[in-house]
């Protein structure tokens, strides 16, 4: 485990040369930016809902653009390694399967944050141009929060998926599917969860636990959601990158 | 140093390592010699905790190879066929990470960065990025990732593939200085490379190992005019027609 630090740098470096993730950056960055212009453009001041509408509808939409963008950066992380031979080099050096997959896992987090520190200006702005009214921070708050925990899982279903499957571009679009699905099994299901199964398969949704976030509310049973789904990608990738060593 | 006990590898329907022993003594320098598909580096592989045997056992060191994984990492320096690197890495920066994953105390790192540097004709290239590098400095490149955590093993399959005869000379003179100090195992094509640094010479075929001697004994079996590349013929041919 002494190696993660080590490991996370080089992770987090290989970020800062790699071209698809500088555009992931900017076509997050100028759709939030769109949307934001868009918003504040809709919600009229004098409605006395600019504030809070502009907001909850930017971190709504950057929930869904992190579903889709996040596979993009996680594709390579693992198949990358693979398809070059670097994993023999990397794994025959004394680091754990399990540090490898943290480090992964840390360094594209790493770098989700530095996608998303950019866009903390909207709320700046709002705060700048909102006058008397001014916005509800609890609400940002929480909802930057929610993005967090909500990249944190992404990017675990990412390097999960990355781990499987030697194909980069098949790692990002099964990334993207498998979010996409879980995306769907909340949407789906929303305003019908009447029976045990309809409920158990709305819980599931990925997005269905990001809306309290975005409301402003922190409800511990959403955070227990993406820390589990967090660890169980997690804990997957490390048993396939095992069997993948060892069969 | 190395001890491999009727080591076995099958992938699907192949046998790609075949009950293969041998052992490598403390300061031996080892050819392990067979043609394409022979083995050689999957037994490699094996040796250096990076795939598992399906049967038999190996030890490095004294450690086994599956259940004692990190320790037999620890002392190995393993430089992989084809020098698998990161390419956006310069090459200092590579090898200080790799210094540290593999353990080399803060202290003393830059300086056994700059040894393995020095010891590899690198110092031109040192703030370099790997990618741009040519193949023959790409493989020094591996050599000095295999040297930096100063290993009691070396592991080195096919270390001078891609270099230029002066960089060969040099790579084989430091194989041999290095096979002063160290266990080295050696897999190679280059057979007259064999009879200059390996003292012992393995020659695996089919996944099975048909001959295990000195060099200067397996020298002796040959002809007036023969070198060790005609004994190596004639053992896999010899090999081939039992099968």
């Amino acid at each position: 485990m002494s190696k993660i630090p080590a490991l996370v740098r080089r992770e987090l470096s290989a970020f800062f040369v790699s071209p698809i993730a500088y555009i992931v950056l900017t076509v997050f960055l100028v759709l939030a930016g769109r949307d934001f212009a868009y918003n504040r453009a809709y919600f009229s001041p004098d409605a006395g809902q600019f504030a809070y509408g502009a907001i909850a509808s930017l971190l709504n939409y950057m929930s869904v653009m992190i579903l889709f963008l996040v596979p993009l950066l996680t594709m390579r992380l693992i198949s990358e390694e693979i398809n070059s031979g670097t994993m023999e080099t990397l794994m025959t050096a004394p680091v754990s399967n399990t540090a490898v997959v943290i480090s992964k896992f840390l360094g594209t987090f790493g770098f989700f944050v530095v996608m998303l520190i950019p866009t903390l200006a909207f709320p700046i702005m709002l705060y700048l141009i909102s006058g008397d009214l001014k916005p509800d921070t609890g609400p940002m708050i929480s909802g930057y929060f929610g993005l967090l925990l909500l990249g944190m899982a992404a990017i675990a279903v990412g390097v999960c998926v990355s781990a499987c499957v030697k194909n980069q571009i098949s790692a990002a679009v099964a990334a993207a599917l498998i979010l996409a699905l879980l995306w769907r099994a909340g949407a789906e299901t929303a305003g019908r969860a009447t029976d045990w199964l309809t409920q158990a398969v709305q819980y599931l949704g990925i997005l269905y636990h990001y809306e309290s976030f975005a409301k402003g509310i922190i409800d511990t049973r959403d955070v227990i959601y993406y820390v589990t789904a967090t660890a169980l990608f997690l804990f997957a990738a490390v048993g396939v990158v095992a069997v993948r060593r060892w069969r | 140093m190395i001890e491999v006990r009727n080591l076995t590898k099958v992938y699907g329907d192949t046998v790609a390592v075949d009950d293969v022993s041998f052992e490598v003594a403390r300061g031996e320098v080892v050819g392990f010699v067979g043609c394409n598909g022979a083995g050689k580096t999957t037994t490699m592989r094996i040796l250096t905790s990076f795939a598992a045997a399906t049967s038999g056992e190996a030890y490095m060191g004294g450690y086994h190879v599956f259940w004692d994984s990190d320790e037999v990492r620890r002392i190995v320096g393993y430089l992989p066929e084809n020098t698998p690197l990161y390419n956006d890495m310069r090459v200092w920066e590579y090898l200080m990470f790799r210094s540290r994953l593999k353990g080399v105390p803060a202290p003393l790192r830059k300086r056994r960065v700059a040894e393995s540097i020095d010891s590899c004709g690198l110092e031109t290239v040192g703030r370099r990025v790997i990618g741009q590098l040519s193949k023959g400095f790409r493989q020094r490149v591996g050599l000095a990732d295999a040297l930096v955590g100063d290993p009691r093993i070396l592991i080195l399959d096919e270390p001078t593939v891609g270099l230029d005869p002066i960089q060969v000379r040099e790579t084989r003179r430091l194989i041999g200085e290095l096979g002063e100090t160290r266990t080295v195992l050696l897999s190679t094509h280059i057979l007259p490379e064999v009879e200059m640094i390996c003292g012992r010479t393995i020659v695996i075929d089919a996944g099975k190992i048909v001959a295990d001697a000195p060099t200067a004994d397996l020298m002796k079996q040959t002809g007036a005019d023969e070198r060790l590349e005609d004994v190596f013929i004639r053992l896999t041919a010899e090999q081939g027609e039992a099968a």
